[in-house]
């Protein structure tokens, strides 16, 4: 049976690498533009303040929190919130009630799929960024480091997966 | 073999007033109403049988299939399919049975329809040479080869059921859910369809139940047919069952070249034998059964014929006849 679901898990990628144009501009079109736009309110509000921290906030530990909050909300929100609903008001469910297979199974492996992939373009962006721009006092780069991070977001992924699926349901 | 004894099933929808005030109202106080789709149904289907489930929109036929695939369950009644309960839904069950709906795509949309198939082997555990055996064959038949690579919604419209076609027989399915098959297809389509039911049929010898409102289907592929209306069986018998029992009359044409001689025949032939009208270059008599040998006689004698048939009446006009009003109209 995870046969089944390994080829769930693979087939939503091919999914997600279906549309070119769409696959680059998801990949790297809306991180950039969100950086750009953080990068120069922040620049002005440090600069109109004149301090070096906010909060304990560095100008560059900011941007890379820009960087890197929606790139986890994205692991998180997997598929995204509403793909029951959508199913159940489109009428696609039946489809998964004739297959000889568990439902949240197989929604789990689809949205388990796109965390993989967005846990894969935040290990890109986080390379490109430690190529250019690594800096040792906004965070500490260590092989422990992202194990612990790996287990953290597999396990939020769980946990919101379950949420969304509960909320959804009820609804 | 599917079994099914005094199946109900009731929906409940809700009622709402028009306008914006109807809205707000209907978010405090909602009015309900309960529709009833099946009323006391029975059925019998045999293994290896093919069964047409004819009715008018909203007659029950998608419940019923609904109902039989295990999609819904019923608000009361029995049901058995290959001797399981659908509703229970048991994988066992589900490896052995298929539904297709014509307008409900399955496969999945923005890939091509080798992608899908490939994880429909996984779900319905088909050994690998199986399941490239059966591709081989079932887009040899239905002439698709060169499309499986291509997304499904790049597909046209025959296609796509082509390929859902496939998707659903992938597992050789024992029992088969035909819901509208051939809607919206061009002529050339549906009886490429038709005509691959009909050998998949004879190769494999599946029970199916094929919903339809195109008569063809019906007539080209089944050997029983049920009537539904208003959720009920107002008939369950083979074709020539259906002209026994409600077609007491026979359609005669007879094909007058000639402008007078046609109207003349119009003139002379008795009210009593049956109604005569013309259409174009022919004269259609319809007159009750026991009159054929009369009506025949008399237009033979009357005028020179230039082509002349005796059918009986049009399928599709005794079953609207039956859904309109319970029984033929005469």
């Amino acid at each position: 049976m995870t046969k089944v679901y390994r080829q769930v898990f693979f087939m939503e990628l091919r999914n997600l690498l279906t549309y070119r144009a769409d696959f680059w501009i998801n990949f790297f079109g809306q991180t950039f533009f969100s950086l750009v736009v953080a990068y120069y309110l922040w620049l002005s509000v440090f600069e109109y303040t004149g301090s070096q921290s906010m909060q304990g906030y560095t100008l560059q530990g900011i941007i890379f929190y820009y960087l890197m909050a929606p790139l986890i909300s994205r692991i998180q929100q997997g598929q995204g919130i509403g793909f029951a609903a959508r199913e159940i008001y489109d009428g696609q469910l039946n489809k998964y009630l004739l297959y000889p297979l568990n439902y949240f199974g197989y929604k789990f492996a689809a949205y388990f799929a796109y965390s993989s992939f967005y846990i894969g373009q935040l290990f890109l962006i986080l390379f490109l960024y430690n190529l250019f721009f690594y800096d040792p006092s906004v965070y500490q780069f260590s092989l422990a480091g992202i194990f612990l991070f790996l287990i953290a977001m597999t396990l939020a992924c769980i946990l919101f997966f379950f949420l969304f699926s509960l909320t959804e349901f009820l609804a | 073999m599917i079994k099914v004894e005094n199946l109900c099933k009731n929906f409940t929808v809700h009622k709402k007033e028009p306008g914006f005030k109807g809205s707000v109202a209907s978010l405090f106080n909602r009015k309900y109403t309960t529709k009833k789709a099946l009323i006391d149904f029975n059925l019998e289907i045999n293994e290896g049988e093919i069964i047409g489930l004819i009715g008018s929109n909203g007659a029950g036929k998608t419940t019923l299939t609904k109902v039989l695939s295990g999609i819904i369950h019923p608000t009361s009644g029995n049901v058995s399919v290959l001797g399981f309960n659908p509703w229970d839904k048991p994988n066992e069950y589900r490896q052995k049975m298929a539904l297709i709906m014509g307008q409900k795509a399955q496969l999945w949309w923005d890939l091509p329809a080798l992608d899908g198939f490939l994880l429909l082997k996984e779900i319905y555990q088909i050994p690998t040479r199986d399941f490239y055996d059966r591709i081989e064959f079932l887009a040899e038949y239905l002439q698709i080869k060169e499309q499986l690579n291509i997304q499904v919604r790049r597909l046209s419209l025959g296609e796509r059921m082509k390929v859902e076609l496939m998707a659903a027989l992938l597992h050789q399915p024992r029992v088969i859910f035909l819901d509208e098959p051939t809607i919206g297809l061009d002529l050339t389509a549906q009886k490429a369809v038709r005509r691959f039911i009909k050998e998949y049929r004879k190769q494999y010898n599946p029970m199916m139940i094929l919903t339809s409102h195109y008569m063809d289907d019906i007539e080209e592929l089944c050997e029983r047919i049920v009537i539904m209306k208003e959720g009920q069986k107002v008939f369950d018998g083979n074709i020539e069952n259906l002209h026994q029992k409600y077609a007491s009359k026979k359609v005669i044409k007879l094909h007058v070249f000639e402008d007078h001689q046609r109207a003349e025949l119009i003139n002379k032939f008795p009210k009593s034998l049956g109604q005569i009208e013309e259409i174009g270059k022919t004269v259609q008599i319809i007159t009750p059964r026991e009159n054929v040998s009369e009506s025949s006689k008399f237009a033979l004698n009357c005028s020179e014929i230039n082509d002349f048939s005796i059918s009986e009446q049009d399928v599709g006009n005794i079953i609207e006849s039956i859904q309109r009003s319970g029984h033929l109209d005469d």
